[in-house]
């Protein structure tokens, strides 16, 4: 009975595993790289000069507004922290605005001026993309996700049923040993990192609950954003009065909102601003606080008095917030963000090891190894393209950033686009070449890719790592320093792919000699 | 100070791959006695409760358990490395 159990787990996890494999790989890569979105988005943007205080970009936020916006129905800031990039403000233009308006939204640096810099997603993108992917409706692409993640974590379940002895082969592995040696790398990662892979799976899946489970919301809030209103409430909205007022200085009620919650603020939106009526809304940051849903404030925009703050939200939103803030990690100081990087890498070899272990198992057992049937090389060859060929990629798209042209139009697009191209060239190769040689050459590539990446920034750049490690910005030598590890390892392991002898063809091999 | 919690916790589970035939045998050359391995395992669950204990004061009470979490994922992964991959301390050939 009870190998029956573990047999059929064993079968369900083998399948559910290899199903939605690829899929997993790259969300779980892109997620990894999103731990260090805002660090991307510096790295991204070299022009730029880092932000030491935050309240400068907000005053800069508010002439923009003024000068370009004075009439808007109401504006959004983001307050930038000193690890991000820049700040951005965007506005709804209002009643007197022409039908067709012409920019609606900005960045604004360090200094409080208007950002002039290469266009790009940065960091973002990979953020994006580990849910929403690229070139399909979100909607679609969070379903994608959403029953890939689901998959995921009936594999990491029947994974622990199947695996025999969790505990006493818990500091196993056995090297050199082809099948063997797999399985226990696959174990070693999946063990390892269990409690990273199950919360990360599990709140992965309630950060979509809503759209994946949505009849207790639809059966109990039935009235359109009734359950936003809730979730993120308001303070009583107030018609425009029509007469014009000076708004007050968002920088002081930055100050006094961040004092009163004893945390930094990261929105800041105004309805009406330059009316009798308006108000400034402050939203605190998920930076130093675990749950998602984060308390708000809503001042007067003429006296700047504080008006209104938020009701505590229930126990099941806190818990849904903090389920959704372990599971982005914003609140990581340095020394936990790295476990979640780690931890990230671990997940992504444990998804690409288990791939592998498909083929490798399978192929032991091939009547033919010279042709292998059409599902074996199906797999085989996608193994590559994802396994090897999308981390490339995504190398690719930090080139892109590098080499496309400035004022290419378009520019950040483009450099999404580059990515995707490298990555069908890639797929293809994969392909095409014998599968031995093409695993090496694409992991050698993603190793020379990351490798020359901080080099290009030493030669054609002021921020090369020498630069940023004598002005000490940890964060782009961090940058540098973790690309040049990564391009190490990627081309440990190009040679070790190189030089590796399979056993079973080096026995026949000497038995034909 | 978050230092402290992930040394806790990379001794601990080198304490439980020591507590291993497998690992024992490797770096001792005999199997673990019965009673020395019951001796390493309480000293290396003492050291994962000194580790939260370390981790509530190191990040405060809300994210101490995932600072413990943390090092508990770090300690575990570095001693799985270091009893793997550590090479054995060259022998002197035996007389």
């Amino acid at each position: 009975m009870s190998k029956g159990f573990r047999q059929s787990q064993a079968t369900l996890h083998t399948w559910s595993g290899l199903l939605v494999g690829w899929v997993l790989f790259i969300v779980f890569v892109t997620g990894t790289a999103a731990y260090w979105r805002e660090a991307l988005n510096r790295w991204a943007q070299p022009e730029l000069p880092p932000i030491e205080q935050p309240a400068r970009v907000v005053r800069g936020a508010q002439l923009l507004l003024q000068r370009d916006a004075a009439d808007a129905a109401s504006w959004f800031i983001t307050v930038p922290s000193t690890r991000s990039a820049s700040g951005s403000v965007f506005w709804v233009p209002g009643a007197k605005a022409p039908p067709t308006p012409g920019e609606t939204s900005a960045r604004i640096d360090a200094n409080g001026a208007k950002v002039v810099a290469r266009a790009t997603l940065g960091g973002d993108f990979f953020y994006r993309f580990h849910f929403d992917l690229h070139y399909v409706p979100y909607y679609v692409a969070r379903w994608i996700v959403g029953i890939c993640a689901m998959f995921m974590l009936v594999a990491i379940l029947s994974g622990i049923v199947t695996h025999k002895k969790i505990f006493r082969d818990f500091f196993t592995f056995r090297g050199g040993k082809g099948q063997r040696s797999w399985l226990d790398g696959h174990n070693a990662v999946a063990v390892l990192g269990l409690p990273f892979h199950l919360m990360i799976t599990y709140t992965g899946l309630v950060t979509l609950m809503t759209l994946l489970m949505p009849w207790a919301a639809v059966a109990n809030y039935s009235a359109p954003f009734s359950m936003g209103r809730l979730l993120y409430p308001e303070a009583p909205a107030v018609p425009r009065a029509d007469r014009p007022a000076p708004l007050v200085d968002l920088a002081a009620v930055l100050r006094d909102g961040e004092r009163r919650l004893g945390a930094p603020v990261d929105i800041i939106s105004v309805t009406a601003p330059g009316d009798a009526s308006a108000r400034i809304l402050l939203s605190q940051s998920n930076h130093g606080t675990l749950s998602s849903l984060t308390p708000r404030l809503t001042y007067d925009g003429v006296s700047g008095r504080l008006l209104w703050a938020a009701p505590l939200p229930g126990a099941a939103a806190v818990t849904a917030g903090a389920m959704i803030g372990v599971h982005a990690g914003r609140f990581a100081d340095a020394a936990i963000r790295w476990v979640y990087f780690l931890c990230g890498i671990g997940g992504s070899v444990m998804v690409a090891s288990g791939l592998l272990l498909w083929s490798v198992k399978r192929r032991e057992k091939l009547p033919d190894p010279a042709r292998p049937p059409f599902g074996f090389r199906l797999v085989e060859r996608l193994n590559i393209g994802f396994v090897a060929g999308f981390p490339a990629a995504m190398v690719g798209f930090l080139w892109a950033n590098r080499l496309l042209p400035l004022t290419l139009p378009t520019r950040a697009e483009a450099e999404i686009n580059a990515m995707f191209v490298l990555w069908g060239v890639l797929l293809l190769h994969a392909f095409l070449r014998r599968p031995r040689r093409a695993w090496v050459e694409q992991l050698a590539l993603t190793a020379a890719l990351l490798l020359a990446l901080p080099l290009f920034d030493m030669l054609a750049t002021a921020r090369g790592l020498p630069a940023t490690i004598a002005a000490g910005d940890a964060t782009l030598a961090g940058v540098d320093l973790t690309l040049i590890a990564l391009g190490l390892a990627y081309a440990a392991i190009a040679r070790g792919v190189h030089r590796h002898v399979p056993a079973r063809r080096r026995s026949r091999s000497r038995a034909r000699a | 100070m978050t230092a402290l919690p992930f040394l806790a916790a990379i001794l601990a589970f080198v304490l439980f791959g020591l507590a291993t035939d497998q690992h024992h045998g490797k770096r001792f050359r005999r199997a673990c006695p019965r009673g020395r391995a019951i001796r390493l395992r309480a000293t290396a669950w003492t050291l994962l409760a000194l580790a939260f204990a370390l981790s509530m004061i190191a990040w405060g009470a809300v994210f101490g358990p995932i600072g413990w979490f943390a090092s508990i994922i770090s300690g575990a992964a570095l001693a799985f490395a270091a009893l793997n991959f550590i090479p054995l301390p060259a022998r002197r050939p035996r007389g």
